[in-house]
């Protein structure tokens, strides 16, 4: 009995040892399952909040994509059905933890120590925007980790592809690159390159820049790592990615950003998977303004290949006035916007179109079929900004220095910019001016281009404009009253206290391709939803 | 989109950052002996009713509410936590946002966790800043029992008390001295001792304390899967460890007290509580670490000082009294030197509380009724000091006046109350209520409670610093509420086979004016608002049975329906059915104890509409408990009075459990624990 008794003890005490040094189980058994569900039957779940980025498939009919944030997938849906529907099999992969296919799980340090050269965060991918490219290929941007990551857009799952460094790079150049004149299977390019500071560059608040010799990614030149890869874009085989280079937000209403990117690399598809590498001449581009935001390929009447870049200019929040019962919150804009044009065969910045001190939104611009119009909306506002495109045409192919096309000297690009913006009314039951004064996400044009659509993050609307290109029109036509705004539709709830619980901050809006009601019979305007779900909405507009 | 991208997850990061801070929660105690408490005695017998419906004369104050009490030494032995004694109370739910050693927080009958008044002998230890109080900085062993009193108690405690009030009662010197030595092992890397000391000598009471609990926390945790439009996503990888969750939490008791004669008894407490860990953050994102954060670090100190004096029967006019002055002090430190955005993160914010109250209670006879009169008064100033928040205080005075009367001869006891309270920059504020007990049989109790009350918003909902992504909001009205509840409790007497049992029953509504919820209130900007008027309505349940001295059982059942009055979205984090179950077997020697806990827990809804769900789960803890001492070759050579020493597991079957979608908690737990009482 005795023995026993000790016996026992002891292995109890066995069993605690045993236990404290890391046994138990204690996985957790089978996964916890989490539901997301959708109450509007216009819309599909998706299954996080805040959608990072929509697009269409280009020759996929009716397939979109849909790049989740939480947790970080790429989602095809079929825009048929009402609501859409999840175009996969019974599971969608989420981005694999070595997201670029570098054998090192991110963030890499962890993973590879021994190789991570670079001190800092935990680095691991943010998803941020999505590009559909061919059935077979969409590109999605990611911050954080920096790169721009290849996916099937059919499944969602990363494709490998061919990434290689030109042998002229300086070791270290591209970190997550192959060494200098190296390739590798990749399933992802990595934008955390490098980008010279020029001499006497100043922030974006006017305060000089000043890298440390010791942060130099190219030995020597005063150069520093871009950062916050956001849009990326094909044109002319070559591979644009704008970097936005937020360097510090931790004053919001006071953000500084270095001087704005855009990285050049050279894509080859004809094999059916990407074959990228950093163009060895020209890897990056300093644009204009501060926070290029997105970029948009563009093939002029005469086909010459341009790539239009977004510049938002410096974007910050603005700071609470206690003395006043709203939480003043919204975005401010802190700096010139502009649409920068970078000629995607010389790759030299041609022109630039400033637009005033109005925080360009961050989608993709929408440009109309004829392609003579480019327009986009703010994140500081109801309103909508463009370009007339009409003047791209005949850039010169190497300017000395970028043509600016605001009519001073030249030809006048604005059409609609910070001294005639085309102003969008505010919903009635909408927030304070001043918590949320409009936010116009994103902006699409319909296929016969003939209507636009605006969604507007604070009040939940989906604004509809007419607009009559037709007869090469003037810009003073254009600017005159060739867009009209025809509705505003209330698709969400706006954002404020009294929406709790419902669905609301409208996002990214696409339109389907081809004629409804011959075409397609289904849903032809589609609409991402943030909270309290992420949605994806389809609506019959048009076919109405 | 460097900007929406950049906003959007730093406002996650910051989230993560704000909701840890504002969880590592506190405020602290000391407390004087207020209430005589039993003598201890070693539990030989039958353990008492773990969690059960309070009698009247066990919390005279209050013989209305809807109370519990979990008696320590009815899991004597037992490696439980705080969290998981209060999870078996009835209309009580825990929401856990890691594993040991991670904050976690209390809700009651849907409450907020900073509708909840959270006192330490009495003194209350949620501050200011928070509003909450952080569950895992309570040190359980030097718990005598935990107090529940289930909605309302505005007038009793002032701003918070909303979902109801608990109050942590710490040991205290018997007749004779005891020293407890405790220490425990489990999975994990988790180690927990305590010694204590507490004795009478003569007119002097004297109780220290010590407690540490470590952990590594590197438990292997499933990620979820998302279910969504008639797919899945399984995440990659779909098995993570936690990282940087590794804690060291240590807390301090100490306690004089003197009989100054004539009734009278003065006394000082100092509680101190330290806390050192890691934060991990959510598990959300891509990578390896699934966005855990490798490198973020939390360091809480709480200290609670208290004299207070008490005096029974003053000058012989029936007068009791009761005077305290306490300080609380608390400060926070958080430091991510490589967050995912951003400079590098170092804060520290140090929050103090300096008060005095007094309070005087008299029992007399009027026109054939019994009335026991109370009148009290409570002085107290809270400040912040840290620049970012521009160190705001804010002082409150109230006045408190309730009288319980006593009809029929104690058939009927109606309770009035009225407490008002004058907070600097939010006014004056009536807290009136009304209570009722009729005990038409020994056996049975009909109780009704009808109040007011109201929470002034915290210095962290009034001034979070302007940092874009969340900010404070100094233009918040407080919440208010009406909260009202019935219900009967019958106790049956033992006879035969049958020990004892209990049963109880209570509906309960609280309907709360200007909600205050942390919302996005623009693009880039999440901050708190008063979002209008929500319901808390529901059914708590419970039932024990105890037979032959051997085996107790016990349920208890909430049935929960929170929402916004304006569109019936539910409130987040909040199950709307919880069922607890706790058997045990034993002798009535105390030998062994053999003891089974199951919790059931439906869905939790986690986002504002109620369509992101977690799933329902049901977990079990199994183990035994013997009294090494009991054991009758061997007892009679150990030099302690009690040794009991337990195995257990806890989690048995190793379900994934979260409350929060983001923060993974551990499955199967083995433990070991050996508490010797000298």
């Amino acid at each position: 009995m005795r023995r026993l008794a000790t016996s026992a003890l002891a292995i109890g005490l066995g069993l605690a040892c045993g236990g404290s040094g890391g046994g138990g189980s204690g996985s957790g058994g089978g996964a916890p399952v989490v539901t997301v569900t959708s109450s509007d039957s216009r819309c599909a779940p998706l299954p996080g909040q805040f959608p990072a980025g929509l697009d269409l498939v280009p020759g996929a009919g009716a397939r979109a994509i849909v790049a989740n944030f939480t947790p970080p997938a790429v989602l095809p849906y079929d825009l048929g059905p009402v609501p859409p529907a999840i175009a996969s099999a019974a599971s969608v992969p989420s981005i694999p933890p070595d997201s670029d296919g570098d054998g090192c799980e991110e963030p890499s340090f962890a993973a590879c120590p021994a190789t991570f050269p670079l001190p800092g965060p935990a680095t691991a991918p943010q998803l941020d925007g999505i590009v559909g490219v061919s059935p077979t290929l969409a590109l999605v941007t990611a911050s954080s980790y920096e790169e721009v990551i290849f996916l099937d857009p059919a499944s969602g799952r990363v494709v490998t592809g061919s990434v290689s460094t030109p042998g002229s790079f300086a070791a270290g150049q591209y970190f997550f690159l192959p060494p200098p004149g190296s390739t590798a299977a990749r399933t992802a390019v990595s934008t955390s390159g490098c980008q010279p500071v020029a001499a006497g560059a100043v922030d974006s608040r006017g305060d000089p820049i000043v890298v440390p010799p010791a942060a130099y990614c190219i030995p020597g030149v005063a150069s520093f790592r871009p950062t916050f890869t956001s849009g990326a874009a094909l044109a002319a085989g070559r591979l644009f990615v704008s970097m936005s280079n937020l360097n510090d937000n931790s004053t919001p209403a006071l953000a500084q950003y270095l001087p704005g990117g855009v990285l050049v690399y050279d894509f080859d598809l004809s094999t059916g998977v990407p074959v990228v590498s950093p163009n060895a001449v020209t890897p990056v581009l300093t644009t204009t303004g501060f926070n290029p935001t997105h970029v948009t390929a563009y093939r002029t009447p005469s086909g010459r290949d341009l790539v239009l870049v977004t510049v938002s200019g410096a974007v910050g929040l603005e700071a609470d006035d206690p003395g006043t019962p709203e939480i003043e919150s919204g975005g401010i804009a802190l700096g010139p916007a502009s649409i920068d044009v970078i000629d995607a065969q010389t790759l030299r910045l041609v022109a630039t179109v400033p637009l005033g001190t109005v925080a360009l939104s961050f989608d993709r611009l929408a440009i109309d079929p004829t392609g003579r119009v480019a327009l986009t909306g703010t994140a500081a506002g109801r309103a909508i900004y463009g370009i007339d495109l009409a003047p791209l045409d005949a850039l010169p192919a190497l300017p000395a220095a970028p043509v600016v096309l605001d009519g001073t000297g030249g030809a006048d690009a604005r059409l609609f910019y910070g001294g005639f913006p085309f102003v969008l009314p505010p919903r009635a039951d909408g927030p304070p001016p001043g918590v949320c004064g409009g936010y116009v996400v994103s902006v699409a044009w319909n296929a016969a281009g003939t209507r636009v659509y605006a969604t507007d993050f604070c009040d939940g609307t989906l604004a509809q404009l007419d607009a009559d290109l037709s007869g090469a029109p003037s810009l003073a036509e254009l600017r005159a009253g060739r867009f009209r705004l025809r509705a505003i539709d209330t698709v969400v709830a706006p954002v404020g206290a009294s929406s709790v619980g419902e669905a609301r901050a409208l996002g990214a809006v696409r339109v389907r391709p081809g004629v409804p009601g011959i075409d397609f019979a289904g849903p032809d305007v589609f609409v991402t939803v943030g909270v309290p779900e992420g949605l994806l909405c389809g609506l019959r507009i048009e076919s109405q | 989109m460097s900007a929406r991208e950049g906003f959007a997850a730093r406002a996650c990061s910051e989230h993560a950052r704000a909701l840890a801070t504002s969880l590592v929660a506190a405020a602290a105690i000391a407390a004087a002996a207020r209430a005589e408490e039993p003598p201890d005695t070693i539990v030989r017998d039958v353990p008492p009713v773990v969690v059960q419906d309070v009698r009247p004369e066990n919390l005279r104050e209050d013989p209305t509410a809807f109370s519990s009490v979990v008696d320590l030494e009815a899991y004597a032995g037992e490696a439980k936590s705080v969290e998981d004694l209060l999870s078996q109370v009835p209309g009580v739910q825990i929401r856990r946002f890691g594993g040991p050693g991670q904050p976690s927080e209390i809700s009651i009958r849907g409450s907020t966790a900073s509708q909840v008044v959270v006192l330490l002998d009495g003194v209350r230890i949620d501050s200011a800043q928070t509003g909450t109080v952080d569950l895992s900085t309570i040190p359980v062993d030097l718990l005598e029992k935990i107090e529940v009193t289930r909605g309302g108690g505005g007038v009793e405690q002032g701003s918070g008390a909303i979902g109801g009030v608990v109050n942590f009662v710490t040991k205290r010197p018997s007749a004779e001295p005891r020293t407890v030595l405790v220490g425990s092992l489990a999975s994990f890397g988790t180690g927990e001792g305590s010694a204590l000391h507490a004795r009478r000598i003569g007119a002097y009471e004297l109780t220290a304390a010590y407690q540490a609990f470590t952990t590594r926390g590197d438990f292997e945790f499933q990620r979820p899967v998302t279910r969504f439009a008639g797919v899945t996503i399984v995440p990659d990888p779909p098995t993570l460890t936690r990282i940087n969750n590794e804690a060291l939490i240590q807390s301090g008791l100490f306690r004089l007290g003197r009989d100054l004669g004539e009734g009278f008894h003065v006394s000082l407490q100092d509680s101190l509580t330290h806390s050192s860990r890691g934060a991990p953050g959510l598990d959300s994102g891509a990578g390896a670490f699934g966005g855990q954060q490798p490198f973020a670090h939390q360091r809480f100190t709480r200290n609670v000082a208290d004299l207070s004096l008490e005096g029974a029967d003053v000058a012989g006019l029936g007068l009791d009294v009761d005077a305290d002055l306490y300080h609380r002090f608390q400060r926070i430190q958080f430091r991510n030197p490589e967050p995912t955005f951003g400079p590098p993160i170092d804060t520290a914010q140090d929050n103090q509380t300096i008060g005095g109250r007094l309070r005087g209670e008299k029992a007399f006879t009027l026109v054939d009724t019994e009335h026991r009169a109370m009148l009290g008064f409570e002085l107290f100033d809270d400040r912040l000091e840290a620049t970012a928040f521009a160190n705001p205080t804010r002082a409150t005075f109230d006045t408190t006046m309730q009288d319980e009367i006593s009809l029929f001869d104690r058939i009927v006891v109606l309770v009035p109350g009225v407490r008002i309270d004058l907070t600097e920059g939010f006014g004056e504020r009536a807290v009136p209520r009304i209570g009722a007990l009729v005990t038409p049989f020994d056996w049975l109790r009909l109780k009704a409670n009808f109040e007011r009350a109201y929470r002034v918003p915290s210095f962290d909902e009034l001034y979070y610093p302007d940092e874009g992504f969340l900010r404070g909001n100094p233009g918040l009205a407080p919440e208010e509420a009406w909260t009202y509840d019935a219900g009967a409790a019958i106790e049956l007497p033992g006879s035969g086979i049958l020990d004892r049992i209990t049963l109880e029953a209570a509906y309960f509504d609280q309907d709360i004016e200007n909600s205050i919820v942390w919302v996005l209130v623009s693009p880039f900007t999440v901050a708190p608002i008063n979002t209008g008027a929500a319901t808390a309505r529901g059914v708590e349940a419970s039932a024990s049975v105890a037979l032959l001295r051997w085996f107790e059982a016990r349920a208890s059942y909430t049935h929960l329906d929170a929402f916004f009055d304006s569109n019936g979205a539910p409130l987040t984090g909040r199950s709307p059915n919880e069922l607890s179950g706790r058997v045990t077997v034993g002798p009535p020697s105390g030998l062994f104890r053999i003891f089974a806990d199951a919790l059931y827990t439906d869905v939790i809804p986690v986002s504002e509409s109620g369509n992101t769900i977690l799933p329902a789960r049901t977990t079990y803890d199994v183990g035994v408990v013997v009294d090494v001492v009991q054991i009758p070759w061997l007892g009679s050579k150990l030099p302690m009075r009690r040794l009991l020493v337990s195995f257990e597991a806890s989690n048995l079957t190793d379900v994934s459990v979260r409350d929060a979608q983001f923060f993974p908690q551990p499955g199967r737990v083995l433990s070991v624990k050996a508490e010797a009482t000298f």
